[in-house]
């Protein structure tokens, strides 16, 4: 897979390239903008950050979509719900905050060019097994062993986002984002409190893995 | 001070009005007293020389004088003053009119002086309510003996009356000197204080412009006294400084909070990459690095936040906001924590009222409140929302109090607590930024409210948020249910 990189920090970029590379991507750096419509050949995702030293970002993002169907992740240090809506509006796939785990930029890497390419290849409703545990995406059901247990709502998000990164780590901010839809300053507290609740339902304390600093992904038992 | 500055002008106008008028209106007076005195004390040593034949005769013969009684009822007649001759005994030898008003203790003293052989003295002043009468006593001498006295006594009426007239003119003259004066000093001091005003107005235009972050609009406006108009001038330059160091510093902040990301992003990356070259006795090591680059994070959010809540200052994104909403979707979201640390949360108060303040900005306020609330209030407790309107306050408020069951804050701590990166001293291994209050406290602030922080009655940690009310009869249609 070939990600261009449209990154003006030097540093950020010298760190990004190797773990993009561990994950078997391969790059090509950009540090200005205005270049960036014409390096889309042979590019299977753009990482475009929006703080940019010669061109707004977000005008870059309109001059892709323009010329090409090609996925756009916008990368930005502004976090803000209205920089989001502008991003998101401009044509860009998905949205990313610096600073941002390598694991969760890869997942979502994935993500976006699965929709983008094989949309219908994605089951939609799939049932995840692991160590005894179905997880049906589709019907929203959990079984240990057989056994139906119930989760709430939000438990139940939690534990199938996790099941849906197939093994892959999400980050905390991801999990909050996606199943909460906003951060608040009890988030990070509230998810740990959900997770220890699953592992207690489903009596299987390893289920739900604690990756140190970055988050939680589901693990083999 | 304009008020003040009237009256300093009219009491010095009116004590030099005083000052000039009323010795004007006393030797004036005098002048008058003077003059009648003299008239009647020429009178009576004419009827006092007079006298002399007739009182030597009546001694001889009393009851004689006719011929000077008549003289003295003409005279009486025409003056209306009362004429008597006495001898030494006191006796009546002749007088103007068949019963002569009788003399009180002043007259008696100057009949006792004039038949003591000695002249008048001038009487003290009369005053326009002094209803004596002059009365004046001379010896009739004889061959250098006292053989009797006249004595004459003048209404003072007429003099009286014209010293009304004249005190009654002296006082129209001050009354009109007074108003002249106001009439002068009103645009006088208006002149003077015009840039008082305008910088007094100014003060709170300059507050809420640095507040809001706007450039402070001048005061001076080239009118008034020059000391006070370089006054105005040297206040424009510094609410010029202030206003620009201010948002100097916001900016300082966001630029700050912003530009550190970069770093931190390729810090935690360097550190990903790590993974699987590490030895296993320092993964732990590699994990915390993580968790500290995360921590950091986290704080940088804390400072854009706040310098988002400045900055918003300005802008008047404030909309109307339903209580209800916001207070049950924030309970929903901290309810799971609170009951896994074996807190209740509570709801209390009264429903349907709304607010004015910018998107979001209660759920900021109420995250800060509940999170403290909920790390510091031991388990068992229960942390209580509770709304209701303030009754009896103009503008109307929304009173939204959130109190806890924990060990609740130091009076000294209290005034503290929402500084930036403050923290209880006893608590500043606790997870968290410090920025919590901060930014709520910002928030009540710019959407023009207030919030306090004090010890409940039960120990723990009330804070109180009164935000402007917008009455449901008014409320925006156009609001977001």
């Amino acid at each position: 897979m070939h990600i261009l990189l449209v990154e003006d920090d030097d540093r950020v970029a010298a760190a990004l390239r190797p773990a993009l590379h561990r994950h078997g991507m391969t790059t090509t750096r950009l540090a200005h903008g205005r270049a960036a419509v014409e390096h889309l050949a042979g590019v299977d995702v753009v990482l475009l950050d929006l703080g940019l030293p010669d061109v707004d970002g977000v005008d870059v993002c309109r001059a892709i979509r323009e010329t090409s169907d090609v996925p756009v992740i916008v990368v930005t240090a502004r976090g803000e719900v209205e920089d989001r809506i502008v991003g998101l509006h401009s044509g860009a796939d998905d949205y990313l905050i610096k600073p941002y785990d390598v694991g969760e930029l890869v997942a979502r890497i994935h993500a976006v060019q699965r929709r983008r390419g094989h949309e219908k290849v994605e089951p939609v409703d799939r049932v995840v097994t692991a160590d005894g545990v179905a997880i049906d995406l589709g019907r929203h059901t959990v079984t240990v062993d057989g056994a139906e247990v119930t989760l709430t709502r939000k438990e139940f998000q939690v534990l199938a986002l996790l099941a849906s990164a197939g093994g892959t780590v999400c980050t905390r901010t991801r999990i909050v984002a996606e199943v909460w839809g906003r951060s608040w300053p009890g988030a990070n507290r509230t998810l740990d409190v959900h997770v220890a609740t699953l592992r207690t339902k489903l009596g299987r304390p390893h289920l739900v893995q604690t990756v140190r600093g970055v988050g939680y992904r589901l693990g083999a038992g | 001070m304009r008020s003040r500055l009237l009256v300093i002008v009219c009491v010095l106008v009116g004590l030099l009005a005083l000052g000039l008028g009323v010795p004007l209106a006393l030797s004036n007076s005098r002048a008058a007293q003077q003059d009648l005195f003299i008239d009647r004390l020429t009178d009576t040593i004419y009827f006092a020389s007079r006298a002399q034949r007739p009182i030597t005769e009546a001694v001889d013969d009393p009851g004689g004088a006719p011929g000077l009684a008549e003289e003295l009822a003409r005279y009486d007649e025409v003056y209306g003053v009362s004429v008597t001759v006495v001898d030494r005994a006191g006796t009546v030898v002749a007088k103007s009119r068949p019963d002569p008003p009788a003399l009180d203790e002043d007259g008696r003293e100057r009949l006792q002086v004039a038949l003591a052989s000695r002249r008048s003295a001038a009487p003290p002043l009369i005053w326009p309510w002094d209803t004596r009468p002059l009365v004046l006593a001379e010896p009739v001498l004889v061959d250098g003996e006292v053989r009797g006295a006249a004595i004459t006594v003048s209404p003072t009426t007429a003099l009286r009356a014209a010293e009304i007239r004249t005190w009654s003119a002296v006082a129209f003259l001050v009354l009109l000197s007074l108003g002249l004066g106001v009439l002068v000093a009103v645009p006088v001091t208006g002149w003077i204080l015009r840039p008082v005003r305008r910088l007094d107005e100014g003060t709170g235009r300059v507050t809420s412009a640095v507040l809001a972050g706007r450039p402070a609009e001048p005061v001076a406006d080239g009118f008034g006294p020059p000391e006070l108009r370089r006054l105005t001038a040297s206040f424009d330059r510094m609410a010029e400084s202030v206003t620009q160091a201010l948002s100097t510093q916001r900016a300082f902040v966001a630029d700050a909070s912003h530009q550190l990301r970069n770093p931190l992003t390729a810090l935690r990356l360097r550190l990903s990459n790590l993974d699987g070259h590490v030895a296993p006795e320092a993964v732990e090591e590699q994990a915390a690095a993580l968790e500290e680059a995360e921590r950091l994070s986290g704080v940088l959010d804390g400072l854009l936040a706040l310098a988002r809540a400045e900055r918003d200052a300005g802008v008047d994104r404030e909309a109307d906001v339903a209580v209800d909403l916001v207070v049950d979707d924030r309970l929903d979201a901290w309810r799971p924590l609170a009951e896994h640390t074996g807190l209740r949360l509570l709801r209390g108060g009264v429903r349907g009222l709304r607010v004015r303040i910018a998107p979001g900005g209660i759920e900021t306020v109420l995250d800060a409140l509940l999170d403290n609330a909920v790390k510091f209030t031991p388990a068992g407790g229960s942390v209580t929302v509770t709304v209701r309107p303030v009754r009896g306050v103009e503008p109307r408020q929304v009173e939204i109090a959130v109190l806890d069951t924990g060990p609740g804050m130091a009076p000294e701590d209290l005034e503290r607590a929402t500084d930036r990166f403050w923290r209880a001293p006893d608590q500043s291994n606790v997870d968290g930024s410090g920025l919590g209050l901060a930014i709520a406290a910002r928030t009540v602030e710019l959407a023009g409210g207030t919030m306090r922080l004090e010890r409940a009655a039960g120990g723990g940690l009330k804070v109180t948020v009164r935000l402007p009310r917008i009455p449901a009869t008014t409320a925006d249609p156009r609001a977001k249910a």
